[in-house]
């Protein structure tokens, strides 16, 4: 037999992902991640997030290992180039210094909406693509960014699969709490959203505004509703510290808390549980849960604690991911060069396997990834070891949305259940 | 799979083996142990390969070209630890015993004979390599490196080539296994799960469980020439062929279906979903090719298609986690 060109190997070529036509050798992909590693004397607070960051270091360096070997196999190479910087400002420094000097034509990072947008400002004026990890904000995803992509699920999609979960959970009248920045305003009406036009059946009966630790307000608003549920959206430090008060208020509705990068790590789960042994040792969303054990996942888990000797979190597996995104984009995008892996990565037809069971791909009008998101329930009778059983003990996997294993529908259609689906602008047009 | 046994059968004469002279072995992922069924009558006992079920687990299999041993592919969880549960193992048919068990460090996942019956070749998970061993001597007959993750091996039935799939690279390894030498590397579909030859060697077929695709390989260039597309929720996984080479059977896993593709067409023949059991993992052909069995994960069951009217006629119970399953031949 020789090959065809017909019209359904044309149409096969264009679903499968490796296409061949499109494939290249021998070149050398540069990937530059900023993160906000910090150092000893990094304060407490919010802003110290040294330990998902250093969570994410551990997965692109094993990303790194183990796309330098599947490159290896045709030529390619595949380095990366790793930046410290706490904060936009050092961030735009460190890009730029990994463009111009390190020759980078990927950046992955984004711990912060500040600095996940300063990232895709050096990405859009230097033709570099960006992949975003860490940062949630929905306002990113606003913004016409080409050379941006999030790997990072959108507060959208995480406050869905929330009320997707904790409605079913039979909880109806809400108490939530929130930061009152932009970000915080942000989440709270995206959780509106979320409850109340997705859900006839919730109703939130309090709003309340949570600023530096003065609980008083919604823990008075908590007592005083007696709601089914109090929805916590704040930063991971202010999450903590409310846990703790709440627990000692006596309160018992159960607590659901906004899933940002840093609340998804074992160690985060051993504080939080540490702060409120009941109220903290609830239901979470996350991005990855290293318990999983299905669609390759649990030989990925596996090589990854093999690597470093605990579990893979959500930012190690975001940004494991993003160096298998850049690498693949490279591979069938025609080479490593930043437009040409963005324009790969935001084709209708471009599909990924991201060991989450299903092809994903990026949503062409808002570059959001398309993933199925997990409810892990926190044990607290894993106790506060640090060996890798006991890390893995102290989470375990109760629920996936969208429900990936049933088929039976378009995989585009199943994954956009979560968030915003409808685009909010014509970007380029 | 049926695979190699092809050339044993047709040297004796006679392509048709009748169901009471066969067994159907089914490798349970989670149980640690084989199932042993009767295609007639059902299950007849379990073979237990570990006392560590969920920690030990067997998976890929293969028979000997003259359907007397068994293979499957023993591993656990420690990727970057080599233990003796990382093994091949070998058992007889006829008294349904361990015979021998092979050193097959970096998890063995899937395997394959060659047509001699002389060498199993297996692709080690978690190490990406393919690795040939001499199955008189135990004796490892050279590692080559693949993608990460690679799953599927096979063997072409002249005895030339080795093919070994990697899951996150997306491609097929081709080993010459005379030289034993790496020859090249094809991209195919996304994640590709398993691969077959075949019968005279010519063609082979690997599954892409993400692209939900079949890559059709011109052996004798060692290049894909063709994609047919199942559908992208498709999540094509092990493959097997009819003893004619004409119809190629994929277990469609997560999608509890079985596709069926006319291997001169290709085309989708035939989409069998109704009675299948849940997460069809495994698929092999019964030595007359009138009879397909898948194994199926979810429900630790076989389900039995008849090829006449391409339905499933009967489900028979298997151990936990059913993972592969093979016909072995009973004198």
């Amino acid at each position: 037999m020789t090959a065809r060109l017909t019209r359904r190997a044309l149409l096969a070529a264009a679903l499968a992902a490796p296409a061949l036509a499109r494939a290249t050798t021998g070149f050398a992909l540069r990937v530059g991640i900023v993160l906000p590693l910090g150092g000893p004397s990094r304060a407490d607070g919010p802003e110290n997030l040294s330990h998902p960051a250093e969570m994410a270091r551990r997965g692109a360096v094993f990303g790194e290992e183990e796309m330098g070997r599947n490159g290896a196999l045709f030529g390619h190479s595949v380095t990366l180039f790793t930046a410290n910087a706490p904060g936009a400002e050092a961030v735009a420094r460190a890009a730029r210094r990994l463009v111009a000097v390190d020759g980078v034509q990927v950046l992955v990072g984004g711990f912060s909406e500040a600095e996940a947008r300063v990232l895709s400002e050096v990405a859009e004026e230097t033709g570099t693509l960006f992949l975003n990890i860490a940062a949630s904000a929905d306002t990113l995803r606003a913004a016409c960014t080409p050379m941006t992509f999030h790997v990072e699920a959108s507060a959208a999609m995480y406050l869905d699969a929330m009320a997707g979960w904790f409605l079913r959970a039979g909880h109806r009248r809400w108490v939530i709490l929130h930061g009152p920045d932009p970000e915080g305003r942000a989440r709270l009406e995206r959780a509106r959203t979320a409850l109340g036009q997705r859900h006839w059946g919730a109703r939130i009966t309090a709003e309340v505004p949570v600023a530096s630790r003065d609980f008083t307000e919604a823990l008075a608003a908590v007592a005083d509703e007696r709601p089914e549920a109090v929805l916590v959206l704040t930063d991971w430090h202010t999450q903590l510290a409310f846990l703790a008060r709440y627990e000692a208020e006596g309160l018992t509705a159960p607590v659901a808390a906004f899933p940002e990068a840093a609340t998804q790590t074992r160690r985060f789960y051993e504080d939080a549980m540490l702060a409120a042994p009941n109220a903290g040792a609830g239901h979470r969303a996350a991005l990855w849960e290293p318990t999983l054990d299905a669609y390759g996942a649990r030989e990925l888990n596996a090589r990854a604690a093999a690597r470093w000797g605990r579990p893979m979190d959500s930012a190690g597996w975001a940004a494991y991911q993003a160096m298998k995104i850049a690498f693949d984009a490279a591979q069938f995008g025609g080479g490593a060069e930043g437009r040409a892996m963005a324009a790969h990565l935001a084709r209708e037809d471009t599909v990924m396997d991201l060991h989450k069971g299903i092809g994903v791909s990026f949503r062409p009008w808002d570059h959001q990834l398309r993933q199925s998101l997990y409810l892990v329930r926190l044990d607290p009778a894993a106790g506060t070891g640090s060996d890798l059983a006991t890390l893995e003990a102290r989470a375990r996997l109760v629920g996936e949305l969208p429900a990936i294993y049933m088929p039976g529908t378009d995989p585009v259609e199943r994954l956009d259940q979560l968030g915003d689906i409808a685009p909010r602008q014509a970007c380029g047009s | 799979m049926f695979r190699n046994s092809l050339i044993l059968f047709a040297l004796m004469g006679s392509t048709a083996m009748a169901s009471e002279n066969y067994r159907l072995y089914v490798s349970n992922e989670y149980g640690a142990n084989l199932s042993v069924v009767a295609p007639e009558t059902g299950p007849e006992g379990e073979i237990e390969i570990s006392g560590r079920p969920g920690d030990v687990r067997p998976r890929g299999m293969a028979i000997s070209p003259d359907g007397k041993t068994v293979y499957v592919a023993v591993s656990d969880f420690l990727p970057l630890t080599e233990k003796p549960e990382d093994a091949i193992v070998a058992i007889d048919v006829a008294t349904n015993t361990v015979l021998r068990s092979y050193r097959a460090g970096g998890n063995p996942e899937r395997i394959a004979i060659s047509p001699d019956g002389k060498q199993v070749w297996a692709a080690l998970e978690a190490i990406a390599q393919g690795v040939g061993i001499d199955l008189e001597t135990g004796e490892e007959l050279g590692r080559f490196p693949t993608g990460v993750e690679p799953e599927g091996v096979d063997v072409s039935p002249d005895g030339r080539w080795a093919y070994v799939t990697g899951e996150t690279s997306h491609t097929v390894t081709v080993i010459d296994t005379e030289a034993l030498e790496v020859v090249t590397h094809l991209l195919v579909g996304n994640r590709p799960r398993d691969v077959v030859f075949s019968p005279d060697s010519t063609r082979a077929y690997a599954s892409a469980e993400i692209g939900g695709t079949i890559s059709v390989i011109d052996v004798t260039q060692n290049r894909v020439i063709e994609t047919v597309s199942l559908g992208l929720d498709s999540r094509p996984v092990e493959v097997d062929l009819s003893p004619d080479g004409k119809l190629l059977y994929v277990a469609g896993g997560g999608t509890s279906a079985v596709y069926v593709v006319d291997t001169e067409t290709l085309e989708v023949a035939h989409v069998i979903k109704e009675r299948m059991g849940r997460r069809p993992w495994g698929v092999t052909v019964s030595p007359d090719g009138s009879t397909v069995y898948t194994a199926n994960g979810l429900s630790d069951s076989v389900s039995v298609i008849d090829t006449a009217c391409m339905c499933v006629t009967d489900e028979i119970a298997a151990g936990r986690g059913a993972h592969s399953i093979e016909v072995g031949h009973v004198e």
